[in-house]
C-alpha cells in the first residue's frame, strides 16, 4: 500500500508545484508598475521561483507516473501510460494524465531551451506557442486529478483543487488585464511607462 | 500608415550625353519601338560575362546603400527559385529620380531586370512601385513586351522606412512591411524565403546599359573609378531643379551658379549638410570619403539670405513621424530631437543645444535599421554647417530672415 | 571575443538586463539599454548569459 500512497502524494505535490509554476509564469510576464531596482529584483526572483517550482513538479511527476505503473492496486501498464486512453483503469482520466505529461514535457523542454532560441527571429513566436501549452497541461492535470484520484471527495483534496484553481485563475486574469492595457502594440511596456510623444501627424 | 500626396513629375535635365534618359521627351514615356531603336535588342548575357562586366565598371547600387553590385551578384546562387526584386518604392521623400526613370524609360528598367533574371537562371521578377504614374507606365510598358519571365508589379504605399529593402521584401512576402530585428541579407533569404537579388530601379537600368554596350562602351563616359552616369534630384538654388542625368566625376559646382551661400544638403534627409562644395566631386566613393555620402542622390541648396532653421525643424519632425515604432531609441529619441531642435530655434539657449547634442549621441547606433542614424546625421551635420546661425537662434531667437522653402516634404492626406 | 547584441524590435525597456549586468549596461532616459564598449570579458560572460535569459522579451543575446 505504501507505493500506492506515494503515487497519490507525488501526484498531488506535482499538481501543487505546477500550479505554483504556472501561476508564477503568468504573473511575472504581466507588466506591473515601473522598473525600480527592487521591482526588478523581485521580477528576477519570480523568474527563478517559476523555474524551481517547475523542476520540482517535473521530478514529482516522473515519480508519480513511475509509481502508478509499478503499483499493483491499479492496472496501468507502461503502454497504458504512454498511449492515452488505453488503460484498463479509468481510461479517460488516466489518458488525460498521459496527455498532461506530454504537454508538460514540451513546456519544460521549451523552457530549458529558451536561451538558445534568442538567436532566431521566428523562433521566439514558436517558443511562446509551445510554452503556452503549460495552461493546457495544467488544466488536464487538474481534470486528471479530479477524475482519476481516489481521494476526490475528501475535504482536503477538494480544498487543494479549489486553491490551485483560484491561484491560476487570479494569475491569468492579472496577465490578461496587463495584456489588454499595455501590450497591444509593440513596446507596450515602454509606452506605458513613458508619456506619449506629441502627436506628429 | 502614411498616405502621401503625389507631387507632379519633376523637370528633367541632361548634362552631356543622355543614356538612361535617352529619347525622353515631354510627350511621354519611351515606347518599346523607340527604346529598341535607341538601345538595341534585349541584351541577354551569361552569368560569367555579367559578373566580370559589373566588376570592371565598378557599378555601385543606386538605392542609397552604395553597395558594389558585382559583390551582390556574385553572392547569388543561380536557379529557378531565385528571385529578382526591383525596388522602385523611392522611400526618400525628396527623391524623384526613380519615379522619373520608371515613368519615362520603363523599358530600360525592365530590360535590366530580365537580363539579371536570365543570367541567374530564373524567371521570377517582382517590381515594387509607390508612385502611381510610374506604376501605370510600367504596367503599360510590360504589355508591350513578351519576356520569358513572370514579372509582378506591386503598387505599394510605404513611408520612408518602408522603402528600406528588407521592409519591402517583408511586404512582398505578405508580412508587415517593416525591417526585422535581425539583419538578414536578401541574397540569403528574400522574396518567398529564397535568395533574392534586390536593387534599386536605376541600378537595373544601368545593368541594361552595360549589357547592351559592353564594358568599354559603358565606361566611355564618367569618372574612371565609377564610370557611367547617375541620376540626381536637385532642389533650390541650382541651375536646373528637378531630375538630372549626369556623368560621374563632375564637380558639384557644376550644378550651381557662383552666387550665394555655400551650404548644401547632400544625400537627402539621411544626408549631410556641408558648408562648402569646393573640391566635392560626384562619385560615390569620393563623396563618402569627404563625409557627405550621396545616398539616394538628392542635393538641395537653400537660397542665399534665407533661413533654413524652421525647415530643418520640420524635416526632423517628419523624420520622427516616419519611425515605424518598433525600436525604443528611434520611437522616443527622434521626437525628442525634433522637440530639442524646435526649442533651440526658438531662443532655447545653450542648455537647449546641450540637450539636443546629448540626445543625438544617445540615439545614434541603436535601432534595427538606418533610420535613426540617418536622421541623426541630418540634424548633426546641420548643427555643424549652420553652427553660427543656429547659435544665433538659440541665444537671440528668430533671425528675421526670410524662411527657406526648398526642402520638400510629402503632405499627409490621411 | 563574445559581445552583447540587442534585438531592438523586441526590446521593451523592462530593464532587467541593466540590473543584472550593471558593468556593461545602463539605461537611457526612456529605459532602453546602452551597452558600454564592444566586447565581453570572460569574467562576466556568465552574468551576461544570466541577463540574456532574464530578459522577458528575449531581446538580449550573447553572440560570438
Amino acid at each position: 500500500m505504501t507505493v500506492w500512497y506515494l503515487a497519490r502524494v507525488t501526484g498531488m505535490v506535482a499538481l501543487i508545484a505546477f500550479t505554483l509554476s504556472t501561476a508564477l509564469g503568468a504573473f511575472s510576464s504581466a507588466v506591473l508598475g515601473g522598473g525600480s531596482p527592487p521591482q526588478l529584483d523581485r521580477r528576477f526572483l519570480l523568474q527563478m521561483a517559476h523555474r524551481s517550482a517547475a523542476v520540482t513538479g517535473l521530478v514529482m511527476l516522473l515519480a508519480h507516473t513511475a509509481l502508478i505503473v509499478v503499483d499493483s492496486f491499479v492496472d496501468v501498464s507502461v503502454s497504458d501510460a504512454l498511449v492515452p486512453f488505453t488503460a484498463g483503469y479509468r481510461p479517460v482520466a488516466v489518458g488525460l494524465g498521459s496527455l498532461a505529461v506530454y504537454a508538460t514535457i514540451s513546456v519544460a523542454v521549451s523552457g530549458a531551451l529558451r536561451g538558445r532560441l534568442a538567436s532566431s527571429e521566428r523562433a521566439v513566436h514558436r517558443w511562446r506557442a509551445v510554452h503556452l501549452l503549460a495552461y493546457a497541461g495544467w488544466g488536464m492535470s487538474m481534470a486528471h486529478g479530479v477524475l482519476a484520484g481516489t481521494d476526490t471527495g475528501q475535504p482536503w483534496s477538494t480544498a487543494i483543487y479549489v486553491v490551485c484553481g483560484i491561484a491560476v485563475a487570479i494569475a491569468v486574469s492579472i496577465r490578461i488585464r496587463s495584456q489588454l492595457l499595455h501590450a497591444s502594440r509593440g513596446l507596450g511596456t515602454a509606452r506605458a511607462r513613458i508619456p506619449a510623444p506629441e502627436a506628429l501627424s | 500608415m502614411t498616405i502621401l500626396s503625389e507631387p507632379p513629375l519633376a523637370a528633367v535635365h541632361i548634362y552631356g550625353e543622355p543614356r538612361l534618359l535617352a529619347g525622353v521627351t515631354e510627350a511621354g514615356p519611351v515606347d518599346l519601338r523607340r527604346h529598341r531603336e535607341l538601345h538595341g535588342e534585349l541584351p541577354l548575357r551569361r552569368r560569367s560575362w555579367l559578373s566580370a562586366a559589373l566588376t570592371d565598371v565598378n557599378l555601385r547600387g543606386r538605392g542609397g546603400a552604395d553597395f558594389p553590385v558585382a559583390v551582390k551578384f556574385d553572392a547569388m546562387p543561380s536557379g529557378s527559385r531565385v528571385s529578382i526584386l526591383v525596388n522602385g518604392s523611392e522611400g526618400e521623400p525628396a527623391s524623384r529620380k526613380d519615379r522619373v526613370l520608371m515613368s519615362r524609360a520603363p523599358h530600360l528598367v525592365l530590360d535590366g531586370a530580365v537580363v539579371v533574371a536570365h543570367s541567374l537562371g530564373t524567371r521570377r521578377i517582382t517590381i515594387v512601385v509607390h508612385d502611381s504614374a510610374a506604376h501605370d507606365t510600367l504596367v503599360h510598358a510590360l504589355r508591350e513586351r513578351r519576356d520569358p519571365c513572370k514579372i509582378t508589379i506591386t503598387h505599394a504605399q510605404h513611408g520612408f522606412v518602408g522603402g528600406e529593402i528588407r521592409a519591402v521584401i517583408n511586404g512582398v512576402n505578405g508580412a508587415s512591411p517593416v525591417p526585422g530585428g535581425r539583419r538578414v541579407l536578401p541574397v540569403s533569404r528574400g522574396v518567398a524565403g529564397q535568395p533574392t537579388f534586390a536593387s534599386n530601379v536605376e541600378t537595373f537600368a544601368h545593368i541594361a546599359l552595360l549589357a547592351a554596350r559592353g564594358t568599354a562602351g559603358f565606361a566611355r563616359v564618367g569618372s574612371t573609378e565609377e564610370p557611367g552616369t547617375t541620376l540626381v534630384t536637385l532642389f533650390g538654388d541650382v541651375r536646373h531643379p528637378g531630375v538630372a542625368e549626369v556623368p560621374t566625376g563632375v564637380p558639384l559646382s557644376a550644378f550651381f551658379d557662383a552666387s550665394g551661400d555655400g551650404t548644401v544638403l547632400i544625400g537627402g534627409y539621411h544626408g549631410t549638410w556641408v558648408d562648402s562644395t569646393d573640391g566635392l566631386v560626384l562619385t560615390r566613393a569620393r563623396l563618402k570619403s569627404s563625409g557627405a555620402p550621396f545616398n539616394a542622390g538628392v542635393i538641395a541648396r537653400p537660397f542665399g539670405g534665407t533661413c533654413v532653421v524652421d525647415e530643418i525643424v520640420e524635416v526632423s519632425r517628419w523624420l520622427a513621424g516616419e519611425s515605424i515604432g518598433q525600436c525604443g531609441p528611434c520611437l522616443f529619441g527622434l521626437p525628442a530631437i525634433a522637440d530639442d531642435l524646435a526649442h533651440v530655434a526658438a531662443h532655447g539657449g545653450a542648455e537647449a543645444l546641450q540637450t539636443l547634442s546629448r540626445h543625438l549621441d544617445v540615439v545614434s547606433g541603436r535601432g534595427a535599421c538606418a533610420h535613426p542614424d540617418g536622421s541623426v546625421q541630418f540634424v548633426r551635420s546641420a548643427l555643424n554647417a549652420y553652427d553660427h546661425h543656429i547659435r544665433e537662434h538659440a541665444l537671440s531667437g528668430a533671425c528675421g530672415r526670410t524662411p527657406s522653402t526648398v526642402l520638400p516634404l510629402p503632405r499627409r492626406i490621411r | 571575443m563574445s559581445k552583447l547584441e540587442i534585438d531592438w524590435t523586441r526590446c521593451d525597456a523592462h530593464g532587467l538586463c541593466a540590473r543584472l549586468l550593471p558593468e556593461k549596461i545602463t539605461l537611457d532616459e526612456w529605459g532602453f539599454p546602452l551597452i558600454e564598449g564592444r566586447g565581453l570579458d570572460e569574467s562576466i560572460i556568465r552574468d551576461a548569459r544570466r541577463a540574456a535569459l532574464a530578459c522577458p522579451a528575449l531581446a538580449l543575446r550573447v553572440a560570438r
